[in-house]
C-alpha cells in the first residue's frame, strides 16, 4: 500500500472515535499527504503513522462486536473470518479505536466495505445501544458504591471530604456523562443519515471541529489530574493525622462538653496523648466541624475518677435539613452494624429536634437541634462507671 | 422488501422493532445461499454475485454483520470451523424464514402484474 519509507510521525487523533465520518476522512487525508496509519497504530488519543508515498486510500470504520463480559473491554481484534472476508474483498483490516475497527483499502475497484444502509444503521443503532447502557452504568455504578461502602451516608461523606472536592468529583462525573451521551446522539444523527442518504459523508470537513475537541480533551485531562492529586492530599492529609491538633494542646473553646465537664467540678488528671485529638474544618454546608477525641481520667471534686474515651463529632451546618440528615445518617449507619443494641434509658426530655441513643459498641447518642448536630460516645473503661443518662444530659445541656 | 419510505410510514427512521420482520435484499440473498447447502461467508458473497450476475454485490462487512445476526436469531448455524473459515448452514427457522420472504415477494409482482394488466 505504497509504504516504501518507514519514518514514524505521531499525530493527536483530531475527533472522538464514535464520529465515524471524521476519522475516515482524516485518515484518508493523512494518507493522502504521504502518511499511512500502522497497524495497531492508536494509543490513548494518538496515532503513529509511518511515511509513505502520497496515494488514494479508503478508511473505513466498523462497529466492533459486543464485547464478551461486562468487565471486558469491546473486542479489541476482529474474528479471524472477518478479517479474512474484508481481506478477501481487497479491505485490510488496521486497527481498533473505541468500539471501532478500522479498515483500508487503496483499490479503487474494491466493494465498499457495507453495501447495505439498513444493516449499517442496525449495526451503528447496536453501538449507540451500548454506549447509553455503558454510560448510565459508568454514571450510576460510581454513585451505587460510594452508597454501598458509606452505607447511604453521602452527606456526611460529602461534608467529611469536602462539599467543594465532592461537587468538583460530581462534575467530572457528570462531564464523561454527558460526553458519552454526545455520542450516542451523535450516533443517533448518524443512523438517520444512513437510512436517508444510504451512505455516509467520507470526504467530511474533519477540521471543523478539531480545536474545539482538544481544547476539551486537555481540559478533561488536567480536572481529571487535579482531582486525582486532591484526592490523593486529602485522603493522605487525614490518614496521616495532618490538621489535628492534641487536645491537651488545644486552647480553643468547644461548643459541647469537653470530657472533664461530664463530672460535677470534674479535671483532667490523665491524658492518653497520643490518643486525644481535635479537628477543625470549616465546608459550605457546615461552616463548623468538629472532630474531638479524649483518651483520658478525669477526678470530680469528691475525688471519684473516670476512665475512658470521650468520642464527638459535631457540626454547624448550613441549615437544619443538613443537620438532619447527618444526624440520621449516623443513625442508620450505626444501625447496620451487627453489635447495634436499643438502650433503655430514662432520660429527661432533651429538648433537640432529634434525638436517638443506642449502644453501637460503646454508648452512642446523637443529637440535632436547628444547624447543630452532635454525635458523641462514651467508651469508659474504669471501675467507677459514668452513668449514660448523666453524660448524655451533660451534653444536650452543653449545646443549647 | 422494506424501504426507507417504509421505515418513514412506520413513524420515523427507526428500523423495525422485530429484526427481521421484513428482510433487507442482502439477507434475503444470504438466506438464499444458504438454502443451496452449507457455505461459508465467501462462498455466499460469490454465491450472490453470480446469482444476480453481479446487481448484488455485498460488501464484506454487511456479509459478515448478517453472518453474526443469522446466528443470533438461529437462522443459519456454525458446522464447522477451518482455519479462518467458518462454514455455516441453514436452520427450519432460517427456511420458514426465507419461504415466508419468497411467497411476500411474489405476491407483491402479482399484484404489480395485476396492476400492469389493468393498465
Amino acid at each position: 500500500m505504497g509504504r516504501e519509507i518507514n519514518k514514524k510521525h505521531i499525530k493527536i487523533i483530531p475527533c472522538p472515535d464514535y464520529d465515524i465520518e471524521g476519522m475516515e476522512s482524516w485518515l484518508s487525508d493523512m494518507a493522502a499527504s504521504g502518511l499511512m496509519l500502522k497497524k495497531d497504530g492508536f494509543f490513548a488519543n494518538f496515532a503513529s503513522f509511518e511515511e509513505c508515498t502520497p496515494c488514494k486510500v479508503r478508511y473505513r470504520l466498523q462497529a466492533a462486536s459486543e464485547k464478551k463480559s461486562i468487565l471486558s473491554e469491546d473486542n479489541r481484534e476482529p474474528d479471524d473470518e472477518v478479517i479474512e472476508i474484508a481481506r478477501h474483498y481487497g479491505w485490510e483490516y488496521v486497527a481498533s479505536r473505541g468500539r471501532f475497527y478500522i479498515y483500508r483499502t487503496n483499490d479503487p475497484q474494491a466493494r465498499e466495505l457495507n453495501t447495505d444502509p439498513e444493516v449499517q444503521a442496525l449495526v451503528i443503532g447496536e453501538v449507540r445501544k451500548r454506549e447509553r447502557r455503558d454510560a448510565i452504568a459508568g454514571f450510576l455504578s460510581p454513585i451505587i458504591l460510594l452508597l454501598i461502602t458509606t452505607k447511604g451516608s453521602l452527606m456526611t461523606t460529602m461534608l467529611t471530604i469536602g462539599t467543594r472536592f465532592s461537587l468538583f468529583g460530581i462534575m467530572l462525573l457528570l462531564w464523561r456523562f454527558i460526553d458519552s451521551m454526545m455520542s450516542t446522539i451523535h450516533m443517533k444523527r448518524l443512523r438517520k443519515r444512513i437510512i436517508i442518504y444510504g451512505t455516509l459523508d467520507h470526504n467530511k470537513q474533519w477540521k471543523n471541529r478539531t480545536r474545539l475537541y482538544h481544547i476539551s480533551n486537555v481540559l478533561w485531562l488536567v480536572l481529571m489530574i487535579s482531582w486525582t492529586i486532591v484526592f490523593y492530599r486529602v485522603a493522605s492529609d487525614y490518614d496521616n493525622g495532618i490538621g489535628r491538633i492534641r487536645t491537651y494542646s488545644y486552647e480553643g473553646q468547644v461548643p459541647f462538653s469537653a470530657m472533664r465537664d461530664l463530672l460535677p467540678g470534674g479535671k483532667m488528671v490523665g491524658y492518653n496523648e497520643s490518643d486525644s485529638y481535635v479537628y477543625q474544618k470549616q465546608d459550605w454546608l457546615a461552616p463548623v466541624i468538629i472532630e474531638w477525641k479524649e483518651n483520658a481520667t478525669i477526678a470530680s471534686s469528691d475525688g471519684s475518677k473516670v476512665s475512658g474515651i470521650w468520642m464527638v463529632d459535631y457540626y454547624e451546618t448550613a441549615a437544619p435539613w443538613i443537620a438532619r440528615q447527618v444526624a440520621k445518617e449516623y443513625f442508620i449507619r450505626d444501625k447496620l452494624k451487627s453489635y447495634f443494641n436499643k438502650l433503655e434509658l430514662q432520660l429527661p426530655e432533651l429538648e433537640a429536634d432529634y434525638s436517638v441513643w443506642y449502644s453501637s459498641l460503646f454508648p452512642t447518642v446523637i443529637i440535632q437541634k436547628d444547624c447543630v448536630v452532635v454525635y458523641a460516645r462514651f467508651a469508659g473503661y474504669s471501675e467507677q462507671r459514668l452513668p449514660d443518662e448523666i453524660w448524655i444530659s451533660i451534653l444536650a445541656d452543653s449545646i443549647k | 422488501m422494506i424501504s426507507i419510505y417504509d421505515i418513514e410510514l412506520r413513524g420515523g427512521y427507526g428500523l423495525p422493532r422485530k429484526a427481521f420482520n421484513t428482510l433487507t435484499e442482502s439477507m434475503f440473498y444470504v438466506l438464499m445461499a444458504f438454502r443451496n447447502g452449507p457455505m461459508c461467508g465467501i462462498d455466499v458473497g460469490e454465491f450472490i454475485e453470480r446469482k444476480t450476475r453481479g446487481r448484488v454485490k455485498i460488501g464484506p462487512a454487511t456479509l459478515y454483520t448478517i453472518l453474526g445476526k443469522f446466528v443470533k436469531v438461529k437462522y443459519i448455524k456454525e458446522i464447522a470451523v477451518e482455519g479462518r473459515k467458518r462454514t455455516y448452514c441453514i436452520t427450519d427457522k432460517g427456511i420458514s424464514a426465507y419461504e415466508d420472504e419468497v411467497s411476500r415477494l411474489c405476491f407483491c409482482v402479482q399484484d404489480a402484474d395485476n396492476n400492469l394488466q389493468r393498465g
